[in-house]
């Protein structure tokens, strides 16, 4: 291979580089990189469009210096691996064109219904907590006056039963939650877990006690309905978080699915399906179907994604609504109802009946992430 | 009308750039190791560092990942290098199949994945350690062909190469090696990428023509469960980072066992690093490989859900 044609190679390449930098930035640009990537993966790709348009800059630099090589020169015996017929080449950066001209002259679209009825429904968060729900209640019977303990404890206390890290999860969500509360209530929170083990009924009572005063109830009929809550949700340690969370979700008057927690709120949810029949539900996402589904049903829900569009998967509920038939999939609802509880292939799932439907834009951020933060 | 507008081809389209951009740094990021590798680190370095037990060779290969944490796309053009620069072959396995898992960022997404299953994250950890040694050291007492591809780069290993053709000159001070690097990093980059791009492509095809329900259909029976999960991580070709993720949606309709098939074959060996391993290995180390991989996760595995 001569020098020039050599020359040529690297600026192809230094081409096909700054195409994959611009790409990026382009992306950045129209505001649609998260179609494509999770917002805590889109630093990387940042970075990535610095660093392939530095491997570009040298890329031409390189071809600019063979260029102008004189063709006596020896040639270096190391090749760089450039390809050896012009078919060779034409494959080998063709490769890198479709990915680049797929990028920048097709429309970017979101993942919608279709990937959603072609993904499989995961409906309600995540049924497979269903399994573990069951061994959590055995655990929790085997172990009777060690509930009546954490009942007695309610939202506050740290179970008896509890390993370290447990706890520290705990007291983690508690001063979470007693940050909506005031100070001095989450002063004696941080202080009862302080106590630890040691930790007597009293003073957890007394826990009990000043949180309802600052929630201005009734400290008497709040213990009592603490203690019941607990009982209503059993957990082991690997379904606390979900059991603490669903007896927050219990005492809201509309349950609303935020977008940042959004499949763990649906989990928690799933998990004790049956405590939450008849209670209202507020959920926005797209429509999407799949053929098991009557002409009254949908499911509303979001794409979620750990990482990249690869790895995401729908989550939402199975809706039921007279009207159903007249909304499109992929239209962006948001749906207050009923909640209930239905078979559908095989599986006990959430039900939300719908009482009103409301049109709404597609949201600003589409997609909803797993929240690492969630329980922690 | 065109196939442009079509929701299966934008699908397509939209998951294999996610992959390419998912995939983008952490590649550039294997070419720049592999390049500082190439540059600033000579064989001999290579040669006294290396332990010359291979039970101790294959532990602390398999603890590499903990330190110098690396996803399969960053990992071969690192592993090429090693090798190609007198790591023992063996060795080089073991940390391209430990590495994308046992690492604390994939521990930390799989904790979170299945947050109430501690069994399957350490299950996941434990297998893949246990499985990447086994593997190590069947490659140590197996397999003694010279498994890299012959290419052009072989005298890489044969002597310290200098680009004196474009510097004119043959003293290269610290600047020069820097630019050297740099223009190993695009030789890099143009050799994996193709693989990468194609192994892309390929497996975005995929996610878009098979349906889910369908392919859960087939694994029912608990070994075919283990079948299922192990061809699934393996068309799938996700990041380790992520895969847990998406396995963690199984777990109403798999057992423990499978879904760690599922965890520990998918980083191991997929459909998208052995498009990259094309790049390295010859062709019928590669099917060895991944026959090997293969037996050793499913008996695992298996034997997993057998006796736990």
């Amino acid at each position: 291979m001569t020098h020039r044609q050599s020359a040529v190679h690297y600026w192809v390449r230094a081409c096909i580089l700054t195409g994959f930098s611009f790409y990026i930035v382009f992306l950045i640009q129209q505001d649609n990189l998260n179609y494509y990537i999770a917002p805590r993966m889109e630093i990387y790709v940042k970075l990535a469009a610095l660093g392939l348009y530095a491997v570009a800059a040298f890329q031409a630099i390189r071809g600019w210096k063979e260029w102008h090589l004189s063709a006596s020169s020896a040639s270096c015996d190391c090749e760089h691996h450039l390809p050896k017929t012009s078919m060779g080449s034409i494959v080998t950066y063709g490769f890198f064109l479709v990915p680049l001209l797929l990028g920048f002259f097709t429309p970017d679209t979101l993942l919608g219904s279709t990937y959603a009825a072609q993904k499989g429904m995961n409906f309600s968060g995540a049924s497979y907590y269903q399994l573990q729900n069951t061994s959590a209640a055995n655990v929790n019977e085997q172990t009777a006056d060690q509930g009546v303990d954490q009942a007695m404890n309610g939202m506050n206390g740290t179970p008896n039963s509890s390993p370290p890290a447990g706890n520290a999860n705990e007291s983690r969500i508690t001063s979470a939650e007693s940050g909506k509360a005031d100070h001095p209530a989450r002063a004696q929170d941080q202080q009862s877990h302080e106590t630890g083990l040691a930790q007597s009924t009293a003073e957890s009572e007394q826990d009990v006690l000043s949180r309802s005063e600052s929630d201005g109830q009734k400290s008497v009929s709040r213990t009592t309905a603490d203690s019941s809550l607990a009982q209503m949700f059993p957990y082991d340690m690997f379904t606390e978080v979900n059991a603490k969370h669903a007896m927050e979700l219990y005492q809201q008057e509309v349950i609303e699915i935020p977008d940042d927690i959004f499949m763990e709120t649906l989990t928690s949810l799933d998990l004790y399906k049956e405590n939450f029949i008849g209670k209202t539900m507020k959920i926005s996402g797209f429509i999407y179907r799949a053929d098991e589904m009557n002409a009254e049903q949908f499911a509303v829900g979001r794409i979620a994604m750990a990482c990249c569009a690869a790895d995401s998967l729908p989550f939402g509920v199975l809706t039921e609504y007279p009207g159903a038939a007249k909304y499109e999939d992929d239209t962006w609802v948001e749906i207050t109802g009923e909640m209930d509880v239905t078979e559908f292939n095989g599986y006990e799932i959430i039900l939300l009946k719908a009482k009103s439907i409301q049109l709404i834009e597609q949201p600003e951020s589409p997609y909803v992430y797993p929240n690492y933060e969630f329980g922690l | 009308m065109n196939i442009f507008a079509q929701p299966q081809f934008q699908n397509f389209k939209t998951i294999f750039l996610g992959i390419v951009l998912e995939a983008l740094p952490f590649l550039l990021l294997g070419v720049l190791v592999a390049a500082i590798l190439q540059v600033f680190v000579s064989n001999d370095v290579i040669h006294r560092i290396v332990p010359r037990n291979p039970f101790l060779g294959v532990i602390v290969a398999c603890l590499l990942g903990i330190l110098f944490p690396l996803c399969e796309c960053g990992m071969i053009p690192v592993v090429r290098k090693l090798i190609r620069k007198g790591m023992p072959l063996y060795l080089g396995m073991v940390y391209i199949l430990s590495s994308p898992i046992i690492n604390p960022v994939v521990f930390a997404s799989t904790y979170m994945a299945f947050r109430s299953r501690p069994d399957i994250v350490w299950g996941r950890f434990l297998l893949a350690i246990v499985a990447a040694i086994a593997i190590g050291l069947i490659v140590y007492y197996f397999y003694r062909k010279n498994p890299l591809r012959e290419t052009k780069l072989d005298h890489d290993n044969l002597h310290h190469h200098n680009h004196d053709h474009e510097h004119g000159t043959t003293q290269i001070g610290k600047r020069g090696k820097l630019i050297d690097m740099l223009m190993h990093a695009g030789d890099e980059f143009f050799d994996m990428g193709r693989f990468l791009l194609l192994g892309a492509f390929i497996t975005a095809f995929i996610h878009i023509v098979i349906p889910r329900e369908f392919l859960v259909s087939i694994g029912s029976s608990d070994l075919g469960a283990h079948v299922f999960m192990m061809a699934f991580a393996y068309l799938l070709s996700l990041c380790s980072t992520s895969d847990a993720f998406v396995a963690a949606s199984f777990v109403s309709t798999f057992s423990s066992g499978s879904l760690l098939a599922f965890l520990v074959y998918g980083p191991m060996l997929d459909l998208k690093n052995t498009l990259m391993m094309l790049s390295i290995f010859k062709l019928r180390f590669i099917v060895f490989m991944s026959l090997i991989i293969t037996a050793v996760v499913f008996c695992l595995t298996l034997a997993y859900s057998f006796f736990i």
